[in-house]
């Protein structure tokens, strides 16, 4: 270091200052070298390189030309001066400066306007003294893309990053020697664009702004910031956000920071469309993980969620159409990075359908868990449900659940069609290979057929459903009943095993059933069906059943009179018409023309009709064998009257429709003979 | 002598026939045409340059197969060969039902560049960026869809023609027509990394 002092000893003119090397607390220079003309006012000051605390690259080749300083007993004033530097993070620079150097107390003042930086342009005031010193900054129009390359060195996220858009910078810092003690500031957001390397995170068109403090005290800061985002879009996979002026995001965050990571002890998130929520959590540097959290929604609002990205989840295609309403509260936990706790309660559920595949009025609960296999219980309510079109009453489930696997406390009654769905069991797992699957026992007892078959748009039937369900399961998709559903019908019995249901909320569900039918009244089947009047008694099946979107695709279907049934049969001269038009066939609507149509009825020993469906087609089949053909009906004594089938095979969809004609119009509408 | 030739061609007969292996060969060019008339379902009229399936003659496989088959008498096993491959069950109409109405949603993607067709017979998102943020889960939810589709397409074709360890020769095929057939412009990855048609 050197000193020199250059003219008369009585008039020194120039005062010149050398030092190779400089250091101050956390920070260094080297090649200095300064130079005041005390006759001009000129004063020129060099650097080689300035080290600043806590800023890893060194600002270069500093430069700094006063063309009127004035150095007094007091002061070291320069008013316009320039200076000019380069840095990596903002490239080279210069600007105007003025400064102040207050000899009495060694404090400073400096302010550098004009600064273009970032792509936008500021001002910077540093004022105080060593032992304690502000700087105030203040840049508008910052573009973002050069804001993310100047950010590269403190956040590693910025790496990944590109954007658009213009920022606004205010801070105000303050410290004592090279120890930043703490600042407040705030960042607008004016149109900006971010978005990550693989897209799962980006922002569009987001306009607000952040303001925040914090407090640096022993490397243990704490900080706070508030967040009013008025206007953009927001992706974080999979969550999405459009954020209006009318419904704006604010976000309030308070914490701490210390070597190894950052603690939120508090924030709290409003948004009106999708609710309230607060909690902590904390962050592992750098850049995460999360380490642990516990999120408190006071309040969400189930419809904005369901619209903001479950809907996207769960029903991309829009296939069923939910709306959902309601609301829920609750918290959740997260232990080290993983789901440890949850807690959420849940009211005024609706969900409907506009397929009406699924509904749920007034639904209610309160959903527990924990990830430590502490049983957990869980009740959901609601007051009226949907399953297809099939209406259920109000009901309740209680459920405890440990770790990934979920059972029912009790058995839970469900009313459905005037009688009663009673689950017995109820046991739910989810593995990661096989994804969600569940198992369920019960009954059915006293279900209106006749209220069934309305709410399915089918004819109506009386009748009642019954039966004992072993155990259904579900999984891949895929819902199994083992046990027989018994259907007390038309004073019989019609018994369903092997029932399999494919994708039941997906598109093309898929039925699989073997359908036994024992002692069903004619009379009454008849009467139901608007078929004729017939008397007697049928036993039959419905075997390889399946319906792929709730139509018939295969079966293999016959009912007859049963073997050894020695019951009263009589069939009306309308039902053997009817029966000769399912046929295919006119013979029957000869009848009233002729000799027999004298007769309102027949006696018969014996019917039976089939049809093995295939490729839309029906192999059709009768009780017995006739020439060129088959009996529907084998008369029995005078006069005695056979109903033959000629017509071997049927098109599935003319026989459905020759069926809904017989049973609605009581008259035969074909009119060409049998064969 | 006689009884000596007689012992002679018996015992040839039971040496050559006892020989004899009869392999049911995947049909190739029908599962080309399987292929082509479901993509034209699905996909619509031909969204890509014209790609004809290839000359639909007999493989050397299917040929050993048939020659085999007609030297052993077994007509049925080698028609069973190079026959059509079935495409019109319940369940494959279901599913085709499904893409093709999926697809009116997800042609813009593939326009877009969002979403191109993989070498394993599947679609994989190429660029989420290429896409609004808004629509950003909905995609990646329509392409897991669409794979599960897929998937099921093919387990359910080999099953349907009663050769389910064909799946992976029913992929295989369906993967290369898929790839062949897309429209110019989108993105396709055969293997060696991601290309624009």
């Amino acid at each position: 270091m050197s000193l020199f002092f250059c003219g008369r000893a009585d008039s020194i003119s120039v005062l010149e200052y050398e030092a190779a090397q400089l250091t101050f607390p956390g920070g260094a220079v080297a090649g200095l070298s300064a130079v005041l003309s005390l006759e001009t006012g000129a004063l020129r000051v060099r650097a080689d390189t300035v080290v600043l605390p806590d800023v890893a690259d060194p600002i270069r080749a500093l430069s700094l030309d006063c063309k009127g300083a004035e150095l007094t007993p007091r002061h070291l004033i320069c008013e316009s001066g320039r200076v000019t530097f380069d840095h990596p993070w903002i490239g080279a620079r210069d600007s105007e400066v003025t400064l102040v150097w207050n000899r009495a107390d060694d404090s400073f003042q400096i302010d550098a306007k004009g600064i273009e930086v970032l792509g936008g342009a500021g001002s910077i005031r540093a004022s105080g003294s060593a032992e304690a010193w502000s700087l105030d900054l203040a840049l508008e129009g910052l573009e973002v893309p050069h804001a993310l390359s100047a950010a590269n060195w403190a956040l590693d996220v910025a790496k990944a990053l590109d954007g658009n858009g213009h920022l606004g910078f205010r801070a105000r810092l303050w410290g004592s020697g090279s120890h930043v003690g703490g600042g407040t500031g705030s960042i607008q957001f004016r149109g900006v664009d971010l978005e990550n390397d693989d897209g799962t995170l980006g922002i569009e068109g987001l306009q607000g702004v952040v303001k925040g403090q914090w407090n640096n005290e022993q490397g243990h800061m704490q900080f706070s910031a508030e967040t009013e985002l008025i206007r953009g879009e927001l992706f974080r996979d999979p969550i999405y956000l459009s954020v209006v002026e009318s419904a704006p995001v604010s976000v309030s965050v308070r914490g701490t920071r210390n070597r190894g990571s950052i603690r939120i002890e508090r924030f709290d998130l409003e948004h009106a469309p999708t609710g309230i929520m607060g909690g902590a959590l904390e962050i592992e540097l750098p850049n995460g993980p999360i380490r642990g959290a516990e999120l408190a929604f006071d309040r969400l609002r189930l419809a904005g969620i369901y619209q903001s990205f479950l809907g996207s989840m769960f029903d991309p295609e829009e296939r069923l159409g939910f709306d959902v309403e309601g609301d829920a509260a609750g918290r959740i936990r997260l232990t080290a990075g993983r789901l440890s706790e949850v807690s959420l309660q849940f009211a005024d559920l609706d969900v409907s359908s506009s397929v009406q595949q699924l509904g749920i009025t007034g639904g209610a609960g309160d959903l527990e868990w924990n990830a430590a296999g502490t049983p957990a219980r869980s009740t959901v309510r609601w007051q009226q449900a949907n399953i297809y079109r099939l209406p259920v009453g109000p009901g309740e489930i209680a459920v405890e659940a440990q770790g990934e696997r979920f059972r029912s406390l009790s058995p839970t009654t469900v009313p459905i069609l005037g009688g009663k769905l009673i689950v017995d069991s109820f046991a739910a797992e989810h593995d990661e290979q096989i994804g969600v699957s569940w198992r369920a026992g019960g009954r059915a007892t006293g279900i209106s057929l006749e209220r069934l078959t309305d709410a399915l748009d089918w004819v109506s039937m009386s009748g009642d459903v019954s039966g004992i369900l072993p155990m259904a399961r579900y999984q891949a998709n895929e819902l199994i009943v083992d046990g027989a559903l018994l259907i007390r019908a038309f004073d019989g019995t019609v018994t369903a095993t092997g029932l399999r249901l494919k994708r039941p909320l997906g598109p093309g569900p898929t039925l699989e059933a073997n359908i036994d039918l024992r002692g069903l009244d004619l009379r009454a089947l008849t009467q139901t069906f608007s078929f004729g009047k017939i008397e007697g008694q049928v036993d039959g099946w419905i075997r390889g059943l399946r319906l792929v979107d709730w139509r018939p695709r295969a079966f293999d279907a016959y009912i007859g009179t049963p073997v050894g049934y020695s019951g009263r049969r009589r069939i009306s001269q309308e039902a053997v018409e009817e029966l000769a038009s399912i046929g295919g066939g006119g013979a029957g609507a000869q009848l009233s023309k002729g000799f027999l149509g004298l007769f309102n009825e027949f006696a018969y020993r014996r019917l039976g009709i089939g049809c093995v469906l295939d490729g839309g087609t029906c192999t059709m089949r009768g009780v017995s064998p006739a020439t060129h053909g088959y009996h529907l009906v084998e008369g029995g004594g005078l006069p005695r009257i056979d109903v033959i089938g000629f017509t071997d095979r049927v098109n599935w969809e003319e026989l459905v429709a020759r069926l809904i004609a017989a049973t609605r119009s009581g008259a035969p509408i074909i009119q060409k003979e049998v064969r | 002598m006689r009884t000596t030739l007689r012992t002679a061609f018996v015992v040839a007969s039971l040496t050559l026939g006892a020989c004899v292996t009869i392999n049911i060969y995947f049909p190739e060019a029908a599962a080309e045409r399987a292929a082509d008339q479901i993509i034209d379902d699905v996909w619509g009229t031909d969204p890509g340059s014209e790609a004809p399936a290839p000359p639909q003659s007999q493989t050397p496989n299917a040929l050993r197969a048939l020659v085999v088959a007609l030297v052993t008498g077994f007509v049925s096993d080698a028609h069973a060969a190079s026959g059509d491959i079935d495409v019109s069950t319940p369940a494959i109409d279901r599913l085709k039902s499904s893409m093709q109405a999926r697809h009116r949603q997800l042609e813009a993607f593939y326009d877009a560049g969002a979403v191109g067709v993989t070498a394993n017979g599947l679609v994989d998102v190429r660029d989420l960026k290429a896409v609004p943020l808004k629509d950003r889960t909905k995609l990646q939810a329509l392409v897991a869809a669409e794979n599960s589709d897929r998937d099921a397409l093919y387990r359910e074709i080999a099953r349907a023609n009663g050769h389910p360890e064909w799946e992976a020769d029913i992929r295989s095929t369906f993967a290369r027509r898929w790839i062949d057939r897309a429209a110019r412009g989108w993105w396709v990855n055969d293997g060696s990394g991601w290309r624009q048609r």
